[in-house]
């Protein structure tokens, strides 16, 4: 709570600075994040950016912001059963799958671009070039595998599109909310901007966030990771301490 | 309060994790088991990746076998000769276990070897302890009736490498409980349970193994096979959670403390009924999943 009414305020005097530096170029546009890094800590329970920024003219025009997590390994399954039994029988290993992947708009997407500009500028998931890994697939059967994978992402909050999300002010500043859901992974999140008057891109700027684990547990994390066996006999120490002292505080009531 | 948990991954809420360690340690108090076959699919239903789940089970039942042992070990309930045999056993089959989960989980599988392991284990199982039970019921109305020899003896009692242990009172070959352990490792390091529920009645119907020693031999042999899949899998996967473990730890002691004395006001068949009536609805719960049809036959898994 206390941090919203610092970014408010923090937001109000930004928006005077951007007012009188307004950009003299009407092809330019700066964006920035009201956190330098965003930090997984013991009591973690997602976290709420604000993405803003100013443009030359935005009276005429739409904002659209990808904000992308890391790459990793991330693999799809489909089911089938199997006498009567549901299995998981197909395998798809992803290529280029951004871990998160939110999306915020002034208006809903289709509206602002073509089909062909979105695949131009690779604006939505459809257009991250997603491949499977080994496995040859029809674009048919890509493309489903592709729509499952995206109502998945949805599911844990990971992918999300907020249609709307953008809002301009006096023409030339715009903010959107940025939601890190608790599940959010660590790593570096690339953050684009784009300007889009007519469907064409106007101006575009890119900034970048890191989400890492700090506190206790990055600590944890850490050791478990790096001196693994250490970590191992420690829990087990703790275990049996901790059975001991359990019996014991219980023997004497 | 949240808490995030640095191995899981996952934030939870404070009062629900040493809620549900509070829950199962009630159970567990209440029926003397160990409780790790209701934590462990517990865990996985509320979000915890399995292969975490499963060894922050394992770390949690080092501290709640030897918690249980001390009482027995003070009454001099555990034969420890036995206890070596099978824990031999036990750290072979454990390895073996540990190994399987994590070929199981490259190729996807895991989710339903866990779910059939406990489907057709907790279901066999269950299904004995409530027939016993309601024989037992049966026979405490009908006085008189005669209960059947203990042990026979049949082509187990031919094996080579005989042994003798002598607080058990028996003279049996090593191999015997040597596979019995090694076989319960396997199901302890998949399934995320201490694997009492099977040592059990198998020290007791199979072995012939005197009831009292049972429960203080089978806790001591546990402790070194979950502590050996605590250290294996911190090595190996790195997803013993002891933040997780430690919390869930706090409220099952509380819990089983509890639990025991709401024990004591029931009567042995009848706490078997219920305890065989519990196993059975996990087993049909999770037989159940696998049968219907899935919301979405597609998953997705973020792998590190």
């Amino acid at each position: 709570m206390i941090s919203r009414c610092f970014f408010n305020a923090w937001m109000a005097g930004l928006y005077l600075i951007f007012a009188s530096i307004a950009p003299a170029s009407a092809n330019t546009l700066v964006a920035d994040l009201s956190l330098e890094e965003v930090a997984i800590t013991t009591d973690f329970n997602g976290e709420t950016l604000l993405l803003f920024g100013a443009v030359g003219d935005a009276r005429d025009g739409d904002i659209i912001v990808e904000f992308k997590g890391p790459i990793l390994k991330i693999a799809s399954r489909k089911k089938e059963q199997v006498s009567g039994i549901w299995i998981n029988r197909q395998t798809v290993n992803w290529r280029n799958a951004p871990s998160f992947y939110h999306l915020y708009s002034t208006r809903p997407i289709e509206e602002i671009l073509s089909p062909a500009s979105q695949s131009d500028l690779s604006i939505g998931y459809r257009n991250l070039g997603l491949k499977p890994q080994k496995l040859r697939l029809s674009e048919k059967e890509l493309a489903g595998w592709i729509e499952a994978l995206n109502r998945n992402m949805v599911k844990r909050g990971l992918w999300q599109r907020h249609d709307g999300g953008v809002s301009i002010n006096r023409g030339v500043l715009f903010r959107t909310p940025v939601t890190l859901p608790a599940n959010i992974l660590p790593g570096d999140y690339d953050v684009r901007v784009l300007h889009i008057r007519d469907g064409q891109l106007i101006a575009e700027d890119r900034t970048s966030i890191q989400v890492a684990k700090r506190g206790a547990g990055a600590f944890i994390y850490r050791v478990a990771h790096e001196y693994s066996v250490f970590y191992g006999l420690f829990a087990i120490a703790f275990a049996v301490v901790a059975g001991w002292v359990a019996a014991a505080a219980f023997r004497k009531t | 309060m949240y808490i995030y948990l640095p191995i899981a991954e996952v934030s939870m809420h404070i009062a629900v994790v040493i809620g549900l360690g509070g829950g199962i340690g009630f159970l567990s108090g209440m029926f003397g088991v160990g409780g790790g076959f209701l934590m462990t699919p517990m865990l996985i239903f509320l979000g915890v990746p399995p292969a975490v789940a499963v060894s922050t089970e394992a770390n949690q039942i080092v501290a709640s076998s030897v918690s249980g042992v001390l009482a027995h070990w003070r009454r001099g309930n555990v034969d420890f000769k036995m206890g070596a045999v099978l824990l031999t056993g036990g750290l072979v089959g454990s390895s073996l276990g540990v190994l399987l989960f994590s070929i199981l989980r490259d190729i996807g599988q895991i989710d339903l070897v866990i779910k059939l392991s406990y489907v057709v284990f907790l279901g066999i199982i269950g299904a004995l302890m409530l027939m016993e039970s309601v024989r037992a019921i049966m026979r405490t109305r009908q006085p008189g009736a005669r209960r059947s020899k203990m042990h026979q003896h049949n082509w187990m009692h031919g094996l080579p490498f005989k042994m003798r242990f002598r607080k058990s009172k028996l003279y049996i070959s090593a191999l015997l409980p040597f596979f019995l352990a090694a076989f319960v490792g396997v199901l302890s390091a998949i399934m995320g349970v201490g694997g009492g529920f099977i040592l059990v009645p198998a020290m007791i119907y199979l072995l012939g193994m005197p009831t009292y020693v049972v429960i203080g031999t089978s806790l001591f042999q546990i402790i070194f096979v979950t502590a050996n899949i605590t250290l294996l899998q911190s090595v190996q996967t790195q997803t013993v959670d002891f933040v997780l473990a430690g919390l869930l730890l706090f409220g099952a002691v509380i819990g089983a403390q509890i639990g025991a004395r709401f024990g004591t006001k029931l009567r042995g068949e009848q706490l078997r009924g219920l305890l065989a009536l519990m196993v059975l609805m996990v087993s049909l719960k999770l037989g159940f999943d696998l049968v219907i049809t899935p919301e979405d036959v597609f998953s997705v898994e973020i792998m590190k």
